[in-house]
């Protein structure tokens, strides 16, 4: 029996517009906008001023704290300016508004190759902090604290997420096409730092060649880990439904992976920290996907960080009539209302769709195509219209923080409800409720 | 490029072509076999009734919608749908009139008072049938349902459930060929007799009749029946025939006895040529339709098969006064209760009704057999001879209770939570 969750919906993956274009470098621009919030966790703190002359892989910003990544220069250049712009998050952040020198000098002791094999567990886990890495499917965790377990939680079982299930995306099959060993050496990397004792990667069944790839390499370089070729589902990727599929172990409700002994990386997470830890070179570019029936030459680019969609966008063609620009796919991704944003290190892809619908909401029909599709086993429907008539305390009880918002019961919905929207609103409200909670009962004890 | 501006929404980005209009209009063209196959068996009496029901359920709909100030949504194909099923449950002799009041009290009272599309409890057409049923008994009690046209059992014997001994007989004296030139009973626009279901729920006086003298009830429940009658007149408590309780059991004898082949006429059942509501007959068309929604995704197959499959298998083993006359543990005809009746709409497209029903396979389940307990304890001791109207509405009641206690499990959590 093939292996897989309960829930889950096929829609049509789009993946023909960009996955058989081979990763070509992107050009790079003269100005170039570095955000310090890349990552889920606290913004980086500036360590450069207006004015300084940087090199490629230098620190510009470094970590806000034990949950926050580091940010360096993409580029060899000057900081220009050091002030907020425009973020795919909503809101305005401080960007590190670099000058492109056009010389594309690395640092001092980077990009040199190093012997991984000498190095140790720790030394490696340096490497990635320092080289500034984060989940880079789309989530932005940084990646030194997954490796980091607090005392009590060990890690038995690494995967790599190799199952790209959004559809349009196309970079992690590119990658793992194009640079299957260093995806190989990097799961080697976290194997060896969290002792793991044994390692899969997952990957969709929609990409044979991919997985046969890894496979022979795998064997090749006498590489102890088993490829999962998994049921083309949505959301196969999401790292509890891939635990689930693949060790048929349940993440608690609230927990993390670590809680059922597990580490998941995104196969370019892999491939950066192999970059990282034998090259000594921190993470300044990555693959993007531009595609959907708005970009004109779509394909799969090797894009500095910090360089602008709409500079690329000028470059790669968009048609006229294009109304929507998501970061990421087309099932979790953010909508942009402006191209005057950077890439940053988890965007996975830059989707432009024409004509894309604005859709009339209706009344729940209660059809139940919602619960029977949530890989949450939650009941979508029902904290929809709790959230539209703000009841959020029944949202609470209705389990709203198990939502992963991926987006199947919004996606299936004959009423077009915006679920997904409803439960992201409710998760705010909740989450205000119980700091108000918590707060009049610390004052309640301090009388 | 620089400067514009993209339309901003939360994720996903991409849904699925499915709106509750398209489901609402596939059950509609679902449903289109069967409004033909009801054209075709009962006349165009079924046509009107089918025009007067969508019609007045959808300006309802229209002027509830313009009275509360909100979009008028009868392009959803919802109100078609209350209209169309609501005819389906109603006998063709049913007054127009009366059709149209029933439509207006679905979608008014129970879609409208409830706060429209999704919020209704039951379901609007069944609660339209039971208002009729209700208000005008003579046209919604089981017995005076009409006689199907242009079929075989046209030329069965007429009976109804008080004073038809009398035309019974009449009928019975006449000659072959007078027959043949009178036209079941003239007197009526349509003739009516006892749908299936009614003759087989024989029990009460007539059966103790039968108990009483086995002997002259073989040659002719009539006599019998006299006897026994006289029998009551001698022991002080005398009854009238027009009284008798389980009076149509005599009317299924009357036909035995006239060899008219009735209760063994399973095809008749299943194209549809037997008396009963006009969109309920044809099993094989609603078989047809049933199975486009539910290889649509519509209908969940859940449904269908445990409730048809609960009354299949509880008519069969439950004790009861079967036709056969003898109670006995599993002795039942389960196919007899199957293909007669209003089962198959009931089944495949009344408790099948999204918003009434419950959303888990395990919620469907439950109500699905539910219902079918229902309709075999209402046809087999119950005082109506049909239970799927209530069965149905009961377990609308109930509904968002199932969806209470089968919630699926959270992922993550060991034990199923309930709140």
């Amino acid at each position: 029996m093939a292996k897989t969750f309960c829930g889950g919906i096929h829609p049509h993956d789009y993946k023909e517009i960009s996955k058989d274009k081979a990763t070509t470098t992107a050009p790079i621009p003269e100005v170039l906008y570095v955000p310090v919030a890349q990552h889920i966790g606290a913004p980086a703190k500036p360590v450069v001023k207006k004015g300084d002359v940087v090199k490629r892989g230098q620190l510009l910003a470094e970590p806000g704290g034990f949950v926050s990544a580091s940010v360096h220069a993409p580029v060899s250049g000057t900081v220009k300016a050091i002030e907020p712009h425009p973020h795919i998050f909503g809101t305005p952040v401080i960007n590190i508004v670099i000058d492109n020198d056009g010389k594309d000098e690395w640092a001092e002791g980077l990009n040199v190759e190093r012997d991984i094999e000498a190095m140790d567990a720790a030394a490696l886990k340096k490497a990635i902090s320092d080289a500034g890495l984060v989940g880079m499917g789309g989530a932005t965790f940084p990646t030194h604290v997954k490796l980091s377990p607090p005392p009590g939680k060990t890690i038995d079982t690494v995967i790599l997420n190799g199952v790209e299930c959004e559809p349009y995306l196309t970079s992690d099959y590119r990658l793992m096409l194009e640079s299957p060993e260093s995806i190989l050496r990097g799961l080697q990397i976290f194997v060896k730092i969290t002792g793991a004792k044994q390692a899969f990667i997952g990957i969709e069944a929609n990409k044979p060649d991919a997985a046969a790839i890894m496979e022979k390499k795998a064997k090749e370089l006498n590489i102890n880990a088993r490829v999962e070729l998994l049921p083309v589902k949505y959301p196969q990727g999401a790292e509890k439904q891939l635990i689930k599929a693949i060790l048929d172990r349940e993440v608690p409700s609230g927990g993390l992976p670590m809680d059922v002994n597990a580490l998941v990386q995104n196969v370019g997470t892999a491939h950066a920290a192999y970059e990282a830890a034998r090259f000594n070179k921190p993470l300044t570019e990555r693959i993007v996907s531009f595609t959907g029936d708005g970009v004109n030459t779509p394909g799969n680019y090797l894009c500095r960080i910090g360089t602008r969609i709409s500079f690329l966008l000028e470059k790669f063609g968009m048609a006229s009539d294009t109304n929507k620009l998501i970061l990421g796919g087309p099932m979790m991704g953010l909508a942009q209302f402006t191209a005057e944003i950077p890439i940053i290190k988890g965007t996975s892809g830059v989707l432009l769709l024409r004509n894309a619908p604005k859709w009339e909401e209706g009344p729940c029909i209660r059809c139940g195509k919602c619960v029977q599709g949530c890989p949450a086993g939650i009941v979508p429907s029902t904290l929809s219209i709790l959230g539209e008539q703000r009841r959020f305390d029944a949202m609470e009880e209705n389990n709203v923080f198990d939502c992963i918002e991926c987006g199947v019961c919004t996606y299936q919905c004959p009423a077009k409800r915006r679920i997904v929207q409803y439960i992201k609103l409710g998760k705010a409200e909740v989450t205000a409720i119980r700091k108000a909670r918590e707060a009049k009962a610390a004052a309640a004890q301090n009388k | 490029m620089a400067d514009t501006k993209f339309l901003i929404s939360t994720s996903p980005h991409i849904k699925s072509e499915e709106t509750t209009a398209r489901i609402m209009w596939t059950v509609v063209i679902a449903l289109l076999p069967a409004a033909v196959a009801a054209v075709v068996v009962f006349g165009q009496d079924a046509l009107w009734l089918m025009v007067t029901c969508i019609l007045a359920s959808v300006l309802t709909e229209a002027i509830i919608q313009k009275l509360r100030g909100v979009p008028v949504t009868i392009a959803d194909g919802s109100a078609v749908v209350t209209g169309l099923l609501l005819a389906f449950v109603l006998a063709p002799t049913v007054p127009l009139y009366v059709a149209a009041t029933g439509a207006i009290v679905a979608i008014g009272v129970a879609k409208h008072a409830f706060g429209g599309l999704g919020c209704n409890i039951w379901n609007p057409a069944l609660i339209g049938r039971a208002f009729i049923v209700a208000a005008w008994a003579a046209y919604g009690v089981m017995p005076a349902w009409p006689i199907v046209q242009n079929s075989s059992m046209t030329e069965a014997p007429f009976v109804s459930i008080t004073g038809e001994l009398v035309k019974q007989k009449a009928w019975d004296e006449k000659s072959a060929a007078e027959k043949e030139k009178v036209p079941a009973v003239p007197t009526f626009k349509a003739t009516t007799r006892a749908t299936p279901l009614n003759m087989a729920q024989g029990k009460g006086d007539i059966n103790e009749a039968k108990k009483k003298y086995p002997e002259v009830a073989k040659k002719n429940i009539n006599e019998a029946v006299d006897l026994y009658l006289a029998d009551l007149a001698k022991a002080g408590q005398p009854k009238e025939k027009s009284q008798l309780q389980g009076g149509l059991s005599v009317a299924i004898e009357a036909y035995r006895n006239a060899d008219a082949p009735i209760m063994n006429n399973y095809y008749d059942f299943i194209v549809g040529k037997m008396p009963g509501c006009i969109g309920e007959t044809s099993k094989l068309v609603l078989l047809l339709g049933g199975l486009l929604l539910i290889m649509y995704g519509y209908v969940n197959w859940r449904m269908p098969l445990g409730y048809i499959g609960t009354v299949v298998l509880l008519t069969w083993a439950l004790p009861s006064y079967t036709m056969n006359g003898a109670p006995g543990w599993f002795q039942g005809n389960p196919f007899f209760h199957m293909v007669t009746g209003g089962l198959f709409l009931g089944a495949f497209f009344m408790a099948t009704d999204m918003v009434t029903s419950p959303m888990t396979n395990k919620g469907i389940w439950i109500f699905a057999i539910g219902a079918g307990l229902i309709v075999a304890l209402v046809r087999l001791y119950g005082g109506y001879p049909e239970g799927v109207c209530y069965s149905i509405l009961l377990m609308n009641t109930v509904a968002p209770l199932i969806d209470r206690y089968t919630k699926p499990k959270t992922f993550g959590t060991v034990q199923k939570k309930t709140a």
